[in-house]
């Protein structure tokens, strides 16, 4: 798996190969990735964002033939890195948007068993092209690669398909990613699954692969993965598991996963509740971590290579929804399907995220939309003349898990509207219903609310793929000290919870830092702890591939994923007007709790961001100066001809020496 | 069939802490291949789906090792009291995994040669990886602890 570094030496860690399949019947075909495009955006997300800024072109049709839908892993992928296990899928977005409703670029990213595979296989990259006319799925043996016939799993739920799939196969060993109905049946809200319960939810990749009639892709692979220095990569993992194990974080994901978060966002007035109506939900305590614990978890469990196991197994044992046996919940269901529509039962949360699991849906995006038809309920605006006989009172938890069931099919008028994501269905519905989506880029952000965490409402508003909590996952926030503050950000006012200045700088810090833990493709769970330094990346990145990397190399390679990312997005319209959260977000003054009152002021943090990062004030484009910094002249050569560049000037020394190789 | 034979050396198995995150087999091939994979592992840790549990499968190093019997070509034999194996000898034929009562010995993807565990030497690697202490070993001789004598490692939450 090694190849000749230019210059000598050995290049460990990556395969250098990526799988092209064209299901228009252009075969399939193995070719080497650039080496340059390897070192620059490191791999997964990077490398998948570099690949699809080569499919831009304008008026793009999301669900048409002309999009690819690209699988990435990483460098440290399959490796004893901790929590080395993740991929990203790429295309452009069927649910989020730019400029005048053009496609969003689009990406998601999942744990599970199945990103190391592709690896083992020998490939860093899968590229699907075209679209088949019959439902098949694609079975990679190592180099081989087969298309099937999935008219007899067309239908199924990814469940099914997996044990189907393996059925068929006669070998366990395969992995499985699937879409389910939702995915079949275009739902712009639809995820792929892999390993039963790992979603790639956002941006509804589940409905490009559903476009393609590409069921799933089971993988197996014999191969290993080299690393360059094993003395290396033995010391890195030791000191790594060593700062996890001291890491109060790390500690309370381990017991509790994200469902934690359900106490501290109530306590400081940050829980979503009732469409972000209220930001404190009353019955919370039957939604905590404690309570899950004490009666619908069964044991801990983890995806490929992780130490900390934030999920678990759980099982509904009374009541209406009794049987429900499946994983999680994640915070973000338990505020898509507790919190955010009113529902107290814990059972009935967890029946709605396994059936979005085992249709296929994402669950925050699909609770978002409901609680908008609640919302649009509340005012009037939806009558029962509307719902296809459901009444949409907040808190029916039977409404909730029918609409699941029926946005995954399509099922009668209401499921159909609301399958096209609340964006699009308040502009279909109108009636000012608009003015309740909350919102960025046509997705939800997610669940921490941005009027009072001010720089997760920045991180909403700049994210690349549409509305998003982990672009900058800005937990720097709170874990940093007011003298690592400015250290890092150049003010201790960066991690004052009301504070503005500095928090364009460290939104942008954490912005490259995530972007390269996404490219190695490790999990952001092992870096908000202690390390989430970059420092510790570069190690990694060191041990692994045999090239020395640096903090600053670690952060230059973000930037760019940043900045190509961006590119993407201005080549289809976007502008600074893009860079803003909905009304409900940022302008409705907090209603209730500790934050009562609070608005978010984006502007100024906004022009803080941009200036970090180089990019025009007015138009939001990337300067040329900004792109030639960071060696992407590619990328500045077709934003130039396409007059999409901003004007070379005199940018700001970046927050971290750049450090470009 | 017969009751399991006794075992002396093996690792201690507690499957029901295991969170099926496949660090032992990470760790199993980085010492052994200088790479990392699962088909290359001297364990074998399998997702039943079954009440949600794992099962681990790894040599216990038996006092009458059925696959020593087993084996025409001297493969496999005792060293230092566990049970060793010579790949060069290997055939691939399969009767030592045959023989096995616990499922513990596995063939390469390449040569489809016989792999399985040596306790890398007196310091099995996937033990020191389990986060959830879900192996653990015991050597209740000396040669076998390696020189490891830091206290073990705290691990991170539940369940363990």
């Amino acid at each position: 798996m090694s190849d000749v570094v230019p210059g000598g030496g050995r290049r460990s860690g990556w395969t250098g190969r990526r799988l092209r399949v064209d299901l228009s019947g252009g075969g399939a075909s193995i070719e080497p990735i650039p080496p340059d495009h390897l070192d620059a955006y490191i791999g997964g997300r990077g490398l998948n964002s570099r690949t699809l800024f080569d499919y831009q072109r304008p008026g793009i049709d999301p669900l048409g033939q002309e999009n690819p839908l690209i699988f990435g892993v990483g460098p440290v992928n399959g490796t004893l890195i901790p929590s080395s296990g993740r991929f990203t899928v790429t295309a452009f977005s069927p649910l989020t948007v730019v400029g005048d409703d053009a496609a969003c670029m689009g990406d998601s990213n999942a744990g599970g068993f199945w990103g190391p595979e592709l690896k083992f296989a020998g490939f860093d990259q899968l590229i699907v092209e075209g679209a088949a006319d019959e439902p098949v799925y694609l079975v990679i043996r190592d180099r081989k690669v087969e298309v099937r016939s999935a008219a007899h799993l067309w239908g199924m739920t990814t469940w099914e398909t997996e044990d189907a799939i393996l059925r068929e196969l006669g070998d366990p060993g395969f992995r499985v990613a699937s879409i389910g109905p939702a995915g079949e049946n275009l739902v712009r809200v639809a995820c792929i699954m892999n390993h039963r319960h790992r979603a790639s939810g956002k941006c509804g990749l589940g409905a490009v692969m559903g476009s393609k009639r590409l069921k799933a892709v089971a993988i197996r692979g014999s191969g290993s993965v080299s690393v360059a220095d094993t003395g290396a990569v033995w010391r890195v993992v030791d000191e790594a598991l060593a700062e996890l194990r001291r890491d109060p974080y790390a500690q309370v994901y381990a017991r509790q996963g994200t469902s934690s978060l359900v106490r501290a966002h109530q306590a400081q007035g940050r829980m979503p509740t009732r469409n972000y109506q209220q930001t404190q939900f009353a019955a919370w305590e039957s939604l905590t971590a404690e309570h899950f614990a004490e009666h619908h978890w069964t044991r801990s469990r983890s995806c490929f290579g992780c130490p900390i196991h934030c999920a678990h197994s759980f099982e509904v044992r009374g009541g209406p929804y009794a049987g429900t046996v499946g994983e999680g919940p994640e915070y973000v269901s338990i505020g898509a399907f507790g919190t955010k529509v009113g529902v107290e039962d814990s059972s009935a949360v967890l029946r709605a995220h396994n059936l979005c699991n085992q249709l296929g849906l994402d669950t925050l995006n699909t609770g978002s939309t409901i609680a908008w038809a609640m919302e649009c309920w509340q005012e009037g605006v939806m009558g029962p003349a509307d719902t296809d006989g459901l009444s949409l009172g907040w808190g029916n938890a039977e409404t909730v898990v029918t609409l699941v069931e029926r946005i995954a099919r399509r099922e009668g008028d209401l499921a159909d509207l609301l399958a096209e994501g609340a964006y699009r269905a308040a502009q279909r519905l109108g009636h000012g219903s608009s003015r309740w989506v909350a919102h960025a880029k046509g997705q939800d952000p997610a669940l921490s609310d941005p009027r009072v965490a001010k720089a997760w409402g920045l991180g909403y508003a700049t994210a690349s793929r549409g509305g998003c909590h982990l672009r900058a996952l800005p937990t720097a926030e709170t874990y940093y000290s007011a003298e690592e503050a400015v250290e890092l950000f150049g003010t201790a006012e960066a991690v004052s919870p009301t504070g503005v200045k500095g928090k364009g700088r460290l939104v942008r810090w954490s912005e490259d830092q995530r972007a390269a833990a996404d490219s190695l493709e490790v999990c952001k769970f092992v870096v908000r702890t202690s390390l989430m330094r970059p420092e510790w990346e570069a190690r990694f990145l060191s041990a692994v591939t045999g090239l020395e990397w640096s903090g600053e190399d670690v952060m230059a390679a973000g930037e760019r994923i940043t900045n190509v990312e961006r590119a993407i997005n201005v080549l289809q319209g976007l502008t600074r007007a893009d860079d803003c959260l909905s009304e409900r977000l940022m302008n409705d003054p907090v209603s209730d709790g500790p934050a009562k009152g609070e608005v978010l002021d984006l502007e100024p943090m906004l022009d803080e961001y941009y200036v970090s990062r180089g990019w025009d004030l007015v138009s939001g484009y990337p300067s040329a100066d900004t792109l030639e910094r960071l060696g992407m002249h590619d990328v500045a050569a077709r934003l130039g001809a396409e007059d999409k560049l901003a004007p070379a000037r005199a940018v700001p020394a970046p927050v971290r020496p750049a450090g470009v190789a | 069939m017969n009751a399991p034979p006794e075992t002396r050396l093996g690792l201690k198995l507690h499957p029901e802490r295991c969170t099926g995150c496949l660090s032992c087999l990470l760790a199993c091939t980085l010492h052994h291949e200088g790479s990392c994979s699962v088909r290359w592992a001297r364990l074998v840790v399998t997702d039943t789906w079954d009440g949600e549990a794992f099962e681990i499968d790894v040599c216990r190093h038996c006092e009458e090792a059925p696959c020593m019997a087993a084996c025409e070509y001297g493969a496999l034999f005792e060293r230092e009291g566990i049970v060793a194996l010579d790949r060069g000898s290997c055939t691939s034929c399969g009767a030592c995994a045959d023989a096995c009562s616990y499922g513990a010995i596995f063939f390469d993807p390449e040569e489809e040669k016989a792999l399985k565990c040596d306790l890398c030497g007196g310091v099995p690697r996937c033990v020191t990886y389990c986060e959830t202490v879900a192996l653990e070993f015991d050597a209740p001789d000396a040669r076998f602890n390696g020189g490891r004598t830091e206290e073990a490692p705290r691990r991170l939450g539940w369940p363990s």
